[in-house]
């Protein structure tokens, strides 16, 4: 009887350990088991949203857990701090976009993107600029000449400090400073300065544009980036009406310098699965994203370029 | 609206979820009828454990806890003579003497059923005037906003309890520790010494838990329990439906007190209940009956402060200006959850927004049916040995605190701000004008640069604009006010 039991039990247990041996091939086998993804935003925003739904699918391609940890002070230096200060293993990565440039070139964070290895980009985030829909211009043309032969009139509603700002600049140089550049505080908040009547221009997310354009409020005169965003493909493009201005959100993983190697290929490996896995795109579209995926070996040149983009429009 | 109101009653009705209503209800209840916990403490330490919950649940909870802590102090008022809460304090002046000559049964009864009215009629004020207030405000720009802040921050220090200077250094102590960190707009790191941690400023939850949290066991192990050894028995007849026809009239007219105060910033349920007691002794023809144990009393003080619930989450709602200290930290928690208290959430979260109401009313109603049920086995909650709650409750507030944003930095600030919230109540000051003052002042910062910039410096706009000149105006008439209040306080010490 015993001798059964124990046969039994052998015959579970090398079950078990084959079917897990199958497991283990199929995943990606990571450096460490738990993995902290610390995100500088607080819980439910793009940025959140966008870093969890990375978690999981990192949790389904690979052998280790990550979970998503929120450290939102002081905008993300003390985030930073806490990855940079942390083990280097792989047990702790960190996620945002390039609202780490404007903040140090502000000085609002000693660390730049140089501190860190920057191992991916995983989704693109269009912003698109809005004027109340019964506004004269349709074009982004047509607004920045209303702003040239009305020099100081449009106000322009930004957060200062944040990347909105670097986008405004950028499209104010383009009429020659003739925007009033003001801030106005988180997107909700801009959006009823716009509502209101107290502001004339802002710049917001693509699932907050068709919200609004939805509803008739308000009308989307440009994306701000080079190619046409999958999801309002027929919304022109500023770099179609003449405007360099190319500046999505890209959603950047980075990590310690000195990162185990066994990781960062891990990582890529993750990467490469997510360029054709369709739950993916799908649940970004639901957050107003599209997938942008750059693995390490790009990854490095891509946010100094992008760093380079925000420090001509960023001044102290 | 209707529809999307039925369906969150609906679903807050599912066994599970009621469940989770029921524990945030009655622990509301118990933190607010345990003299020196409040409903701000219960909220406190709810908040951060609320954090991983869907949105709706979330905010459901809050506004349980929220509503069961400002009901929760009619019992110790009652029975003890201690109000649990501020906003009970007049509750003691009728319902004690009434619970002495052993009628404590119908003491707690009518209390009980006042809170349910208050909350009901001032549910319905919400729902009604609400969307007016909303569509108003998407009109106001930075402003109009500056000055309705800074109207607000008067206000508190005008109206707080007692002492007028000690009401300006707890407001003036609040904004300062709120201006820790980067300034708003142009990212200036102030009063950090070039510590990243401190650059990052205080963030809502240490503050709030430290100050009203675990300050509170502090000083519950400093000064031994009140209540042991207390008469905690319940007898004698239940209420009469012929007294509550007669006190319709009063109950109206103190839940509209109630709402009134309730929508001024600062003062809330504090003031109401005693302002209502006031009205209620006023316009009764035989006022020498108050104070010996008249249900008109208990009436009037538990109708109004729970009313003032109503009224303090209307500006909260409409305008992200709270009320008084509880709702200072429940627009912490829905922001938290990605509910945007403003004019637009009517527009844009229509759905949550109905959740508040289902909330409110599912909450009244399951408060009164636990109260009525439980009305002779829920007063020994008073008798809780200290030494078994204050350990569990600040272990709640050490996870609640770190849980917030990942930081052992904010336990450590909690702690320090639980020992400055001792220390300043122990002297007298009260600790709402410092948490609104930590709200309000760099709304008022905020929206006064925002304002700067849009008119390019020019401070003529601030009078030339039509509603924000009339904000200015109130606020002017307040200081003036206040300096007459001065002169007469000065007057009468010489």
């Amino acid at each position: 009887m015993f001798h059964k039991t124990m046969k039994f039990g052998l015959a579970v247990a090398t079950a078990f350990g084959i079917a897990g041996a199958v497991q283990a091939q199929e995943k990606i086998d990571y450096p460490v088991d738990s993995v902290r993804l610390v995100v500088p935003q607080s819980a439910g925003g793009g940025t959140d949203a966008s870093a969890r739904l990375f978690a999981d699918m990192f949790n389904k391609y690979t052998d280790a857990q990550m979970v998503v940890v929120n450290q939102k002070a002081g905008g993300g230096v003390v985030a930073q701090q806490t990855v940079l200060k942390g083990a280097t293993d792989g047990g702790q990565l960190y996620f945002n976009h390039a609202a780490d440039h404007v903040a140090n070139l502000l000085g609002k964070t000693p660390f730049s993107y140089k501190d860190f290895r920057t191992l991916g980009t995983t989704a693109a985030l269009s912003d698109v600029v809005l004027v109340p829909a019964d506004a004269p211009y349709n074009t982004l043309g047509e607004l920045v000449d209303y702003a040239k032969k009305h020099p100081k009139e449009l106000t322009y509603v930004t957060q200062f400090g944040g990347t909105t700002e670097a986008k405004a600049n950028a499209i104010n140089s383009a009429a020659d400073d003739s925007f009033k550049i003001v801030d106005g505080g988180s997107g909700a908040d801009r959006i009823v300065l716009l509502l209101g009547g107290n502001a004339d221009v802002s710049a917001e997310g693509v699932r907050f544009a068709k919200e609004h354009t939805g509803a008739g409020t308000l009308k989307a005169l440009a994306v701000l980036r080079a190619d046409r965003d999958p999801l309002v493909p027929d919304w022109p493009t500023a770099a179609e009406q003449g405007y360099d201005i190319d500046m999505p959100y890209y959603f950047t993983i980075s990590a310690p310098e000195g990162i185990d190697d066994a990781a960062v290929s891990a990582v890529d490996e993750v990467l490469e699965k997510l360029r054709d896995d369709k739950e993916f795109a799908e649940s970004l579209a639901n957050l107003g994203q599209s997938p942008a995926i750059r693995t390490s070996d790009e990854a490095g040149s891509f946010v100094e370029q992008e760093y380079g983009t925000i420090e001509k429009f960023i001044s102290k | 609206m209707f529809d999307m109101f039925l369906t969150n009653i609906v679903w807050l009705m599912t066994p599970s979820v009621l469940l989770f209503m029921l524990f945030a209800v009655l622990f509301g209840l118990v933190l607010g009828a345990l003299p020196g916990m409040s409903a701000t403490m219960a909220i406190a330490i709810v908040l951060p454990l609320t954090f991983t919950l869907e949105t709706k649940f979330g905010i459901a909870l809050l506004i349980g806890v929220y509503i069961g802590g400002v009901t929760g102090g009619l019992v110790s008022a009652t029975l003890l003579r201690i109000p649990g809460t501020p906003s009970s304090i007049a509750t003691t002046f009728d319902a004690y003497p009434l619970a002495q000559k052993g009628f404590a049964q119908k003491a707690l009864g009518t209390a009980m059923v006042a809170s349910a009215v208050g909350g009901m009629i001032s549910l319905m004020v919400l729902v009604a005037f609400a969307p007016t207030i909303s569509a108003f405000a998407v009109k106001l720009g930075p402003h109009e906003y500056a000055m309705l802040s800074l109207g607000a921050i008067i206000l508190v220090v005008f109206l707080s309890s007692g002492n007028f200077i000690k009401g300006l250094i707890a407001a003036i102590l609040g904004m300062t520790i709120a201006s820790v960190g980067f300034a708003p707009i142009d990212g200036t790191a102030r009063l950090s010494f070039g510590i990243i941690d401190i650059m990052a400023g205080v963030s809502l939850v240490p503050l709030m838990v430290g100050l009203f949290g675990a300050s509170q066991v502090i000083s519950g192990i400093l000064s031994p329990s009140v209540a042991s050894g207390a008469k905690l028995k319940v007898t004698g007849q239940g209420i009469t439906l012929r007294e509550f026809r007669d006190n319709i009239k009063n109950m109206l007219r103190s839940s509209a007190i109630g709402v009134g105060i309730g929508i001024l910033p600062g003062i809330g349920g504090s003031a109401s209940n005693l302002l209502a007691y006031g009205a209620a002794k006023q316009s009764a023809k035989d006022p020498e009956a108050f104070g010996t144990g008249d249900v008109r009393g208990i009436y009037a003080s538990e109708s109004a402060n729970n009313a003032s619930v109503g009224g303090a989450l209307l500006p909260l709602i409409t305008l992200g200006i709270p009320g008084d200290g509880a709702t200072a930290i429940l627009i912490g928690g829905f922001t938290i959850h990605g509910l945007q208290p403003g004019p637009l959430l009517f527009q844009e979260q229509p759905d949550l927004m109905s959740m508040i109401y289902a909330a409110f009313a599912i909450a009244t109603l399951v408060l009164l049916v636990i109260q009525l049920g439980t009305i002779r086995l829920f007063p020994k909650v008073l008798l809780t040995p200290p030494q078994i709650l204050n350990p569990l409750l600040l272990m709640l507030m050490v996870v609640g605190t770190y849980v917030s944003d990942n930081r052992v930095f904010d336990v450590w600030l909690m702690l320090g701000f639980a020992i400055l919230g001792y220390l300043l109540e122990r002297f007298g000051f009260s600790l709402a004008p410092l948490i609104l003052g930590f709200i309000l002042g760099p709304i008022f910062e905020t929206n006064f640069r925002r304002a700067m910039m849009f008119s390019e410096g020019n401070m003529m706009d601030f009078v030339t604009r039509p509603i924000s000149a009339t904000f200015l105006g109130f606020v002017v008439l307040l200081l003036f006010l206040s300096l007459g209040g001065l002169r007469l306080l000065r007057r009468s010490r010489a």
